[in-house]
């Protein structure tokens, strides 16, 4: 069952200043897998996403992305290698429309250049065409393919989130990292964000790592749980392993969660 | 309301003002025979290419403030190309174009990783260092008193800068092809992408924008048609100095740009034609006009901050909601 | 002083001569740097707690010793008494343009950069327009030179240094200890949360505002005799500051202090050895190679981004 790390984090840690918020932290994710990372507020969560995407440099350890080392990478690198990610406090082009949205993200695959854009040649209109099919339809697999002129910032959270999880895919992700992807949603934006989530992973066989607070949602989607406190891994196992963990429940005492 | 039906009415729109405004500019020496009047005229466009090249590195989230110091590149390198090395002045007016756009270059490298704001008070710096560098050098640029005798442009023989209505065709030809290239560059990929930053650095690198690139081009193109501004100035006057690129001169154009609309092409079209119309009213009182830039400018941020081009919107939607009453 | 003297350079100059040039030099640099601590520190307290960039900083700082000539040769005040009342001037005007007009833009950088735009021409212009265009000078305050050991040093540049230095010290231990300070730091690191604890922002940014019109207005105060009197005055000198200030970090407070040093002691050397403009591009040249080694200045923080 131990099959060759696709994503692997060794020994990672970062400083800030004095404050150490991720401490060697080792996590190994096997492809096709659904990882699952938790820890109560201001575990670090973000943080290990950050050093992954390329927001921050690791002030130790490397990360390992399909036989890469891809530490130190800046995001739009990191980006290139086909590893998305989503953003805690939802990163959206506030003033573009959902569809623009999308089409902005499918930057890194217009392979018109730049003379041939400006010109609007025929290369180019086609290429432009081809991207708003495929953005149509990323749109429809989302089920928000009406909200496609409304303007981003006008939308409520929910959509948002599930309009920047279409970016995410757009960009053809082997793992796709998602920071808080149902926060701020009601139980049936949740149950449909996450059945879209684990259609992605079945269908199109995307690794998904994600961090989560909802418990319930995070628990039945995940096929292992890492988890994290005060910038170190307490515990690793199958949801079943963690709930029982006497460790884990410890580091949540205290703080209210729905725990299925 | 169906948004893409606005948007394609719009399009037309948009389309027949163009058309409007080139046949008006087409004719226009016909009606207007005041030399000085085409000369206003031909000033005035010229600010707006200075105007429109601002906008770029704008929507990236740089602001060139001191985009004035380009034009005086531009300005500077042509006047004496074509004058002490006796370079035909087409070539001239490329070659400032081109010096311009490799400085912008070099600088942009430097000086763009600053943030937003300081970056805008940099390149102002960047202004006032070239130009004490213009009235230090005064053997290679006649210093305080400047270049005169610049040639103007010729064809087979013709000069344009004679009279002021072959001129004038040149600079419009000069100013719509600034416009349309400008324009064009905003509706690409890469226009996508300088939107894209300037609205969230954070998500446009996740999705594969090379940030630092993509600002380098907007100033860099900026550079460059700042430059070709600056040395068209320098041709139809015959005459370049540092007094003729000051930063306070550089603070108008924003004025113009902003008061038009920072958010649209036509924003410095309509801005710098409304003031400089306003600057010409008020031609008796020279000294107020600064003045009466800063007191409209306020109200405008203020009230306006879309600008005139926002203007017939805002109205339309007054209208709409008095009649709702 | 801003001479653009270029001594000669003669290697039989004695060796008196030299260490007064030195000196003199180095009394300069620090006159002109403590001037642009003073409006520096006001600028920056404005930009990290106001988030509002104002161009017309300078502006202020040039209608302060406008203020001063005036009252000195139109009413014969004193020179102590002048300056108090253009700073009680400059204060109030800045409270007022804070009031109606930054205050709307907290947040919004460029919006607010725009606005001091207008500022700048219309103090400009409106100084130029009711100060006339005469030339205005002051007669120093602390004329004459002060022998030690051998060396001659002018006294007015010393106490214009030293009454600098002590508003900046003062200042300083403001900012870390009293309360107000404290408040101060909270609404720069996060409003929010200072709103939460309590902190009235309307009556920080009024204190701020003050703070930064006093200390620009002291610095133009002091430095009245000592150039001449433009109303094109203020923008380079503001400009000169945001080099200081890039240079030793954006943000950060010491870093102001030693920026403005190396600015100061840059231009008093390169302007006098040399020229006046190679000042400049010097100063320039020194901020361009500081960016490409340390991309945040001295004490400031490279983006985290990789």
């Amino acid at each position: 069952m131990q099959a060759m790390a696709f994503l692997e984090l060794q020994c990672l840690s970062k400083q800030f200043g004095g404050l150490t918020a991720v401490s060697e932290l080792d996590l190994a994710i096997s492809p096709g897998e659904i990882r699952g990372l938790i820890g109560p507020n201001g575990a670090g969560k973000t943080t290990v996403f950050n050093m992954i995407s390329g927001v921050y440099k690791p002030s130790e350890g490397r990360v390992i992305f399909d036989g890469e080392d891809i530490t130190g990478l800046p995001a739009h690198e990191v980006a290139k290698r086909q590893l998305s990610r989503t953003f805690q406090l939802t990163a959206v082009f506030r003033e573009f429309t959902v569809l623009r949205n999308l089409l902005a993200a499918y930057h890194l695959f217009s392979k018109a250049g730049f003379w041939n854009s400006v010109l609007n040649t025929s290369l180019s209109k086609k290429e432009e065409e081809q991207f708003m099919g495929n953005a149509l339809e990323t749109l429809r697999f989302l089920g928000i393919e009406d909200l496609k002129n409304e303007i981003a910032k006008n939308l409520p959270y929910g959509h948002q989130r599930v309009m920047s999880l279409g970016m995410a895919l757009i960009l053809k992700p082997k793992l796709l990292m998602l920071d808080e992807p149902v926060s701020g949603m009601n139980p049936q934006e949740t149950k449909n964000m996450m059945d879209r989530i684990r259609e992605t992973r079945d269908k199109k066989g995307v690794t998904i790592f994600l961090v989560e607070h909802n418990m319930k949602a995070v628990m039945g989607i995940s096929d292992q749980i890492s988890v994290l406190s005060f910038g170190k891994k307490i515990a690793e196992g199958t949801p079943q392993e963690i709930k029982a963990n006497p460790a884990v429940i410890e580091a949540y005492l205290g703080v209210e969660e729905h725990v299925a | 309301m169906n948004q893409v039906r606005a948007t394609v009415n719009s399009n037309r729109k948009n389309k027949i003002r163009v058309f409007l405004l080139l046949a008006i500019l087409l004719v226009l020496p016909l009606f207007v025979r005041s030399p000085y009047l085409l000369h206003v005229v031909i000033i005035t466009a010229l600010y707006i290419i200075l105007a429109t090249a601002l906008r770029l590195p704008l929507i990236t989230g740089r602001f060139n403030i001191g985009v004035v110091a380009f034009a005086a590149v531009g300005a500077y390198t042509s006047a004496l190309l074509a004058l002490k090395m006796g370079l035909n002045v087409w070539l001239a007016l490329l070659a400032g174009c081109a010096v311009s756009g490799v400085v912008a270059f070099g600088l942009g490298l430097i000086i763009l990783r600053v943030s937003g704001l300081y970056f805008g008070m940099l390149t102002m710096c960047l202004l006032e260092m070239l130009r004490h560098y213009l009235l230090w050098h005064r053997k290679l640029t006649g210093g305080v008193m400047g270049i005169l005798n610049i040639p103007s442009p010729t064809i087979w023989g013709f000069d344009l800068g004679a009279d002021k209505v072959p001129f004038y065709y040149l600079t419009m030809i000069v100013t719509v092809f600034s416009i349309w290239f400008i324009y064009r560059i905003e509706r690409s990929r890469a226009g996508m992408a300088f939107q894209a930053i300037g609205q969230s650095d954070l998500l446009s690198e996740h999705l594969g924008i090379h940030i630092a690139r993509y600002r380098l081009l907007a100033f860099v193109v900026s550079g460059i048609f700042a430059g070709l501004m600056g040395g068209m100035t320098a041709h139809y006057l015959h005459y370049t100095s540092p007094e003729d690129w000051t930063i306070m001169q550089s603070l108008t154009i924003q004025i113009f740009m902003v008061v038009g609309g920072r958010g649209s092409a036509w924003g410095p079209i309509v801005g710098t034609t409304v003031l400089m119309t306003l600057s010409e009213m008020l031609r008796g009182s020279k000294e107020y006009l600064p003045l009466v830039y800063g007191v409209i400018l306020i109200p405008v941020i203020l009230f306006y901050p879309r600008g005139l081009v926002g203007l017939p919107h805002s109205i339309s939607q007054w209208v709409a909601r008095r009649r709702q009453r | 002083m801003e001479s653009a003297s270029c001594c000669s350079w003669s290697p039989i100059l004695s060796r008196g001569k030299t260490v007064q040039l030195i000196i003199e030099m180095t009394i300069n640099g620090v006159m002109l740097a403590t001037s642009m601590m003073l409006v520096g520190l006001g600028f920056t307290l404005l930009h990290s707690i106001l988030r509002v960039v104002n161009l017309a900083h300078g502006e202020f700082y040039m209608f302060a010793a406008m203020l001063v000539w005036y009252f000195m040769s139109h009413f014969h005040l004193s020179y102590p008494l002048a300056i108090l009342i253009s700073m009680v001037i400059v204060i109030a005007l800045g409270l007022l343009v804070e009031r109606y007009a930054l205050r709307k833009f907290r947040g919004d950088l460029l919006s607010g950069l725009i606005v001091s735009m207008g500022l700048v021409f219309i103090l400009q212009q409106g100084s130029l327009l009711f100060f006339g265009t005469e030339t205005k000078n002051i007669p120093s305050a602390f004329p004459g030179n002060v022998a030690f050991a051998g060396i001659q040093i002018s006294k007015e540049r010393v106490v214009i240094s030293l009454i600098s230095l002590a508003i900046i010290v003062v200042l300083i231990v403001f900012v870390n200890r009293f309360k107000a300070g404290r408040a101060m730091r909270a609404v720069a690191q996060d409003e929010d949360a200072a709103r939460l604890q309590g902190v009235s922002i309307r009556y920080i940014s009024t204190l701020i505002m003050a703070l930064a019109c006093g200390l620009g207005a002291i610095a133009g105060g002091l430095m009245a005799p000592v150039f001449m009197i433009v109303p094109t005055m203020g923008l380079p000198f503001l400009l000169k500051t945001v080099i200081a200030i890039t240079l030793g970090g954006i943000g950060s407070i010491g870093g102001a202090v030693l920026g403005a040093l190396i600015v100061g002691m840059v231009e008093s050397y390169v302007s006098t050895l040399i020229s006046i403009e190679i000042a400049y591009i010097a100063l320039f040249g020194i901020l361009a190679l500081i960016l490409v080694v340390k991309p945040g200045g001295f004490f400031g923080t490279p983006y985290e981004y990789v």
